[in-house]
């Protein structure tokens, strides 16, 4: 018995010894990243997919996916960040409920609990502008896909967009609205129905002033709410306007809503062009069947480049075969932000969030390192100068690019068919 | 705006006004038969759309197939209720009939949120996707079901008072409790079927509304305000009132959103509701109690 309890002390003693001499070792064992999503709330099949696709990735970076090996993807046939001995990266979560409120104090909480060498989040534009100056504060180097412009013109030192602002978003929109005019079909007048949070403000802010620039006056704004049970007034000042070139801003619940009133309504503009959102929730799908067709949407993916980029479609093969479904935007935003934090880690050759921030300064990935359709690179601001997106409409329920031409995939539907003939 | 847009939209606001009338009357019942306002009445609806939903999920029951099980639970529920806290607290203050349906409203509200997440959940109706059309106006069936649900249950509510023994000795509690007392009816066996009738609307309103809204745990909030709006418009603690200013509500809120900015539809209804009581202080049908 005595020689029993003699050996579990020599063990904790062990047990302990070793943690002591971990955390005195020069290269850590693991990198911790924090992740701020919205795990529950009104988006959680999104705040999953940024899960899943951030795992996938930090998987790749501890040598987890074979099929990346040989690719030029950053991160493919690493075995840890090579810089620090192979430390492992280790992902903690936490759960935004997509509330600036909740967001921030989960941010505050990872930071001073877990102490992540780097975080990523939180999706929802609003709760990001709620967590930038958490990360300022604490000094942690953070990326985000928000698009919300302000978040990058408070001259903050540790946040970095690595997907697209609302300007770079929107200018795919006029792009694309040349193009089909090229084609001869015509359009009249350009309307917006928003979420009246950060993201939808932002982006209903910069379509405007990027219509006005090229001499088209926006015919009607719409901002609403996002917790109400009927959304038909929205949709009958729309229709009322003869808006056939919509510009939507809106998180899963709300988007069904409102797709909903447009069957019951008879509204079908043109042309409807989302920034993401509802449209890349599975839960939209699930919820609308083929009424969820014929929407467009700005598009950062796709595994058809595949002819440029071989690696796409092994990528999205192997993560389909774990997950069950495509990887899609959110999924490889947020692995683009594990890739461009082991970037930044494994060039700073240390797990210190300052000397990371320092180097994340300097990250120069080309697209073909990444799985978006840009490369990252920032500006004095921390935007991504090389941030672009294509167009995808929403054909037999799946998404499929239609701009630029030399990507697409299908030809778009213009306009929408009337409700009456589907 | 043409008049179809403007018809089409009093048409959707009366529609969308048979649910906010339903919770009106629920509100209305308890206001009118015992003074007590109940903050929580939200949270009832609310939990009466998760039940529709697990009902949903768990045995894929329509959540029009749900009504009368969501009405019979609620009924229990608005009786345990009585039972266990409002009767307890009949004789205190009214701040203390005020703060214990305040309580019940912060307990039922975080309940649900540490049980079901903050996430939206919906259940999938049947109806709740077709469109009806009459001529050039449309609704979709999930909202006309609703609204004919709203209706029938009000009416039954209303035969229920008017014509049965229970109902007149509720009514004669309402008007004057203490006459009642000498007459030898017991009102505290009344008020416990107050309560259960009053949740049991909350019941039956969470179930017709959630073939077109989803649940989570603050969908209470939606319904609970514009309802509260109603009670006062059509006349505190008079149910047929209520009922109509259910349907004024919707409509101000749908059809004065589209003439103006859809973003101050909510500021509209409380607007008119401001105008109502500047001009009739005891609502629009606010007379004698009923």
């Amino acid at each position: 018995m005595r020689g029993r309890v003699l050996g579990l002390v020599l063990a904790i003693i062990g047990v302990v010894a070793m943690g002591v001499m971990s955390i005195d070792a020069q290269a850590p064992k693991e990198v911790v990243i924090g992740v701020i999503i919205p795990l529950t709330g009104p988006a959680p099949g999104t705040g999953q997919d940024c899960k899943v696709g951030a795992e996938f990735a930090a998987d790749m970076i501890n040598g987890g996916v074979k099929v990346a090996a040989g690719s030029a993807l950053l991160g493919a046939g690493w075995n840890g960040i090579p810089a620090l001995g192979g430390a492992k990266l280790k992902l903690v979560f936490a759960d935004s409920q997509a509330s600036p409120e909740v967001g921030r104090a989960e941010a505050e909480r990872l930071i001073t609990t877990v102490k992540p060498s780097a975080t990523m989040g939180a999706w929802h534009s609003g709760v990001t502008v709620a967590i930038a100056p958490v990360i300022e504060r604490y000094r942690i180097p953070h990326t985000t896909v928000s698009t919300a412009t302000e978040l990058t013109q408070r001259g903050f030192q540790y946040l970095f967009r690595v997907g697209v602002n609302a300007h770079q978003g929107g200018e795919v929109l006029f792009q694309y609205l040349d193009w089909v005019a090229r084609d001869g079909k015509k359009w009249n007048k350009l309307g917006q129905l928003h979420e009246d949070t950060a993201a939808g403000v932002n982006f209903a802010n910069a379509i405007e002033e990027m219509a006005k620039a090229r001499g088209i006056t926006p015919a009607l704004r719409v901002p609403y709410s996002r917790e109400q049970a009927n959304m038909d007034s929205e949709i009958l000042k729309l229709k009322s306007a003869a808006i056939d070139v919509l510009v939507q801003t809106s998180y899963t619940s709300d988007g069904i809503i409102i797709r909903k009133t447009m069957r019951k309504l008879d509204y079908a503009p043109a042309l409807i062009f989302s920034q993401g959102g509802f449209d890349d929730d599975p839960k939209f799908y699930e919820a609308m069947g083929d009424d969820a067709n014929f929407g467009s949407k700005r598009q950062l993916w796709s595994p058809a480049l595949s002819t440029s980029k071989p690696i796409l479609k092994a990528i999205n093969d192997e993560f389909r075969r774990r997950n069950g479904r495509d990887m899609n935007d959110n999924s490889v935003r947020y692995f683009t932000n594990v890739q461009v934090i082991a970037d930044a880690i494994n060039r700073a050759r240390s797990a210190e969030p300052s000397a990371i921030q320092k180097a994340m300064v300097g990250t120069d990935l080309k697209a073909e390192q990444v799985l978006l359709v840009h490369g990252v690179k920032f500006d004095e601001k921390h935007d991504n100068v090389l941030a672009k997106a294509m167009v995808a409409q929403v054909l037999d329920r799946q998404l499929k690019i239609v701009f630029p031409a030399e990507a697409a995939t299908a030809k778009p539907v213009w306009p929408i068919p009337a409700w009456s003939t589907r | 705006m043409t008049a179809e847009i403007v018809l089409q939209s009093v048409v959707s606001g009366l529609m969308f006004g048979g649910v906010i009338a339903l919770v009106a009357v629920g509100i209305s019942l308890i206001w009118g038969v015992m003074d007590v306002i109940n903050f929580a009445y939200g949270e009832y609806l609310m939990w009466a759309m998760y039940l529709t939903f697990f009902l949903y999920a768990g045995a894929g029951l329509d959540p029009l197939v749900s009504v009368p099980v969501n009405a019979l639970v609620l009924f229990a529920a608005g009786v345990l209720t009585y039972r266990l806290v409002i009767a307890r607290v009949m004789r205190g203050p009214i701040f203390a009939q005020l703060l214990s349906t305040f309580g019940l409203f912060v307990l039922l509200r975080y309940a649900a949120w540490l049980l079901f997440r903050p996430d939206d959940r919906q259940a999938q109706s049947l109806v709740s996707n077709g469109v009806v059309k009459l001529g050039e106006l449309r609704v979709s069936t999930g909202e006309l079901v609703a609204f004919v649900g709203s209706v029938l249950a009000t009416t039954a509510l209303f035969w229920f008072l008017t014509w049965t023994k229970t109902g007149k000795a509720l009514r004669a509690v309402a008007q004057d409790r203490e006459a009642a007392l000498a007459l030898g009816i017991e009102p505290d066996r009344l008020y416990a079927i107050a309560w259960g009738i009053s949740a049991a609307a909350a019941g039956v309103a969470g179930s017709l509304v959630s073939s077109f809204m989803y649940v989570n745990p603050l969908v209470g909030d939606v319904f609970l305000l514009p309802g509260f709006a109603a009670v006062a418009l059509g006349g505190f603690g008079n149910v047929y009132g209520a009922f109509a200013g259910g349907l004024v509500i919707g409509v101000v809120n749908v059809t004065g959103g589209t003439l103006t900015m859809p973003k101050v539809k909510l500021a509209l209804v409380y607007l008119v509701f401001l105008a109502v009581l500047f001009m009739r202080p005891r609502g629009l049908f606010g007379g004698r109690r009923q």
